[in-house]
């Protein structure tokens, strides 16, 4: 382990978790004011949401419309974030302060996602959910049940996640990509590349009915990706279920990891 | 000691060439004045040299190393002070910026940022998008002279300042630039920057036409009043009492080099000034002229 860190920190050049952690603070400092404003929102939502089910139905939000609320929060702000911490890294003239920083771009890279993953997800489970489960407490009469409790034993799974850091990735990479327009260019590109995603699919499930490819296949075989585990072992299975199972590793798995390559790629060879 | 070496370096956007072929050397402890009209290249040529933009063509190393690469090691010597101030202009103070970006430059001197928000009497912690350009500018300066880094790049700093600021400026730059420092001045204000830069670095569109200290400039240069235009004058302009003329220095004594002729003089002989320049060149180990 020691041998590990040290090979980590002697190359000053390609990855130091010191100044890793110092640009983290950086975005914090950078941030704290739309930060706090944020959090004070989240932590309002509640608080708006019990004030207005006593005055109208005389008792708070149901616990599923409460955790719904905290999923959506959750997920929109787990997708934003790269717009909320770094809309200006590829500016032109905005910019500057961010690329001429002395860091590395692989320690720019990690802190950036590091602060995407976790920082803006995580104040709306605290914000939010902290404030839900505090006003449950106070007032069991008007609201029973914790928001926060709700979104980890129903929501949280391996799927979803994947599903939102594919879609993490992909905004992390657009946002680097679009200098301006960003957030319209981003919906645009992920309206567009749907279609195109919809059209090809639809048009090789036509192309393979006609070449009678489904013609051997009972109407009764019941297809669930979700048995399989991601690396899990799979064998002689049929070949929709086995070629279900490949386009959903590609999503979760080598597409996220491409996002992830090609953003790297954008912060590195991007000209000011 | 090279800071930075630039080798038949050249540069295009899009099918536009800007730099063509520019070689240069440029060393520690010098305040080198970037002169050249507007729309030469001097912008593209700070950010070749701050990693910002890629050349086309022949290499720009700084400090041994590629500045495109952008790494720590290379980051944390130079600064790039750009002309336009929207990277700063946000909603926080000079104070702020200095206290979220200060720590990443290893010789960063908060007294000395300090001291020259003092002397240019700027509101530290004024919000920046509420100052005006002027003292925006200022902060900007001082935090850039602060990080004390080796080299040190400004793009036109003394644009949107105001006369006794421009007074000011040359001092703090005078004043507070370390003595290892190479610092790179670009204008095309250039008296501006007169008394304060040497050596004179002359851009025109896709070349250096002179890179040479003042020393050097008066060796082969002589500025002087006339009551009549001499035949020999490379360069003349009426001023008061006669005339101001440029001519070869051909025994005619030291001379105050006055850059605006300089510069005037240069653009109309750039053949014959790149003759003279290029010769000194290769006499001496000062900064170099192409070819190299």
């Amino acid at each position: 382990m020691q041998h590990f860190k040290n090979r980590l920190t002697m190359n000053n050049n390609t990855f130091q978790f010191k100044r890793t952690g110092k640009l983290i603070g950086r975005t914090f400092q950078q941030n704290a004011t739309t930060m706090r404003n944020t959090a004070l929102v989240l932590a309002a939502i509640p608080i708006f949401f019990l004030l207005l089910g006593t005055l109208t139905s005389g008792e708070g939000a149901s616990l599923g419309v409460r955790g719904e609320i905290l999923t959506i929060l959750v997920g929109v702000f787990f997708v934003i974030s790269p717009f909320f911490f770094y809309k200006l890294y590829n500016h032109p003239k905005k910019g500057l302060p961010e690329v001429m920083l002395p860091a590395s771009v692989l320690e720019k890279f990690v802190a950036m996602q590091v602060t995407c993953i976790i920082v803006l997800p995580l104040m709306a489970i605290l914000f939010f959910g902290g404030v839900d489960a505090l006003l449950t407490a106070l007032f069991p009469n008007l609201q029973s049940g914790y928001a926060i409790a709700y979104f980890f034993n129903d929501k949280v799974t391996e799927e979803a996640f994947l599903i939102m850091f594919l879609t993490l990735q992909a905004v992390f990479f657009c946002n680097l990509l679009f200098v301006r327009g960003k957030v319209f260019k981003t919906i645009a590109s992920f309206v567009v590349v749907n279609m195109l995603l919809s059209i090809v699919l639809v048009s090789l499930i036509m192309f393979m009915e006609s070449l009678g490819f489904f013609d051997e296949i009972s109407d009764d075989v019941h297809i669930n990706l979700n048995e399989y585990d991601l690396f899990g072992f799979f064998g002689e299975e049929n070949p929709l279920v086995v070629s279900g199972f490949l386009f959903k590793l590609f999503m979760t798995v080598v597409l996220p990891i491409i996002f992830m390559i090609g953003s790297y790629r954008l912060m590195k060879t991007k000209r000011y | 000691m090279n800071m930075v070496k630039m080798q038949l370096l050249s540069f295009r956007y899009g099918k536009k060439d800007v730099l063509n072929d520019i070689s240069m050397r440029l060393e520690p402890g010098k305040i080198y004045g970037l002169l050249g009209e507007n729309g030469v290249g001097k912008t593209t040529l700070l950010k070749v040299i701050a990693g910002l933009q890629k050349p086309w063509n022949g290499s720009c190393s700084v400090f041994g190393e590629n500045p495109f690469n952008r790494t720590p090691s290379f980051l944390s010597r130079i600064y790039y002070l750009p002309e336009e101030l929207e990277y700063i202009q946000n909603d926080y103070s000079i104070r702020f910026f200095a206290k979220i970006n200060g720590p990443f430059y290893p010789n960063f001197d908060n007294e000395k940022f300090e001291a020259i928000l003092k002397e240019f009497a700027v509101e530290g912690d004024k919000k920046l998008n509420s100052l005006s350009h002027g003292q925006t500018k200022k902060g900007a300066i001082a935090f850039a002279l602060a990080t004390n880094v080796d080299l040190l790049l400004m793009d036109e700093p003394s644009n949107g300042l105001d006369i006794p600021s421009k007074t000011l400026f040359r001092r703090i730059i005078v004043e507070y630039v370390s003595d290892n420092t190479c610092t790179l001045i670009s204008t095309h204000q250039v008296r501006d920057l007169e008394n304060l830069i040497d050596p004179i670095i002359i851009l025109d569109n896709k070349a250096v036409l002179m890179n040479a200290s003042l020393e050097e400039i008066s060796e082969k240069l002589y500025f002087g009043l006339h009551s009549t235009i001499p035949t020999q004058a490379l360069y003349s302009e009426p001023v008061p009492g006669g005339y101001l003329c440029v001519m070869e220095n051909d025994d005619l004594g030291e001379s105050k080099v006055n850059l605006e002729a300089l510069f005037n003089a240069t653009m109309q002989h750039k053949k014959r000034m790149q003759e003279l320049f290029v010769a000194n060149a290769a006499e001496t180990s000062a900064p170099s002229l192409r070819p190299e």
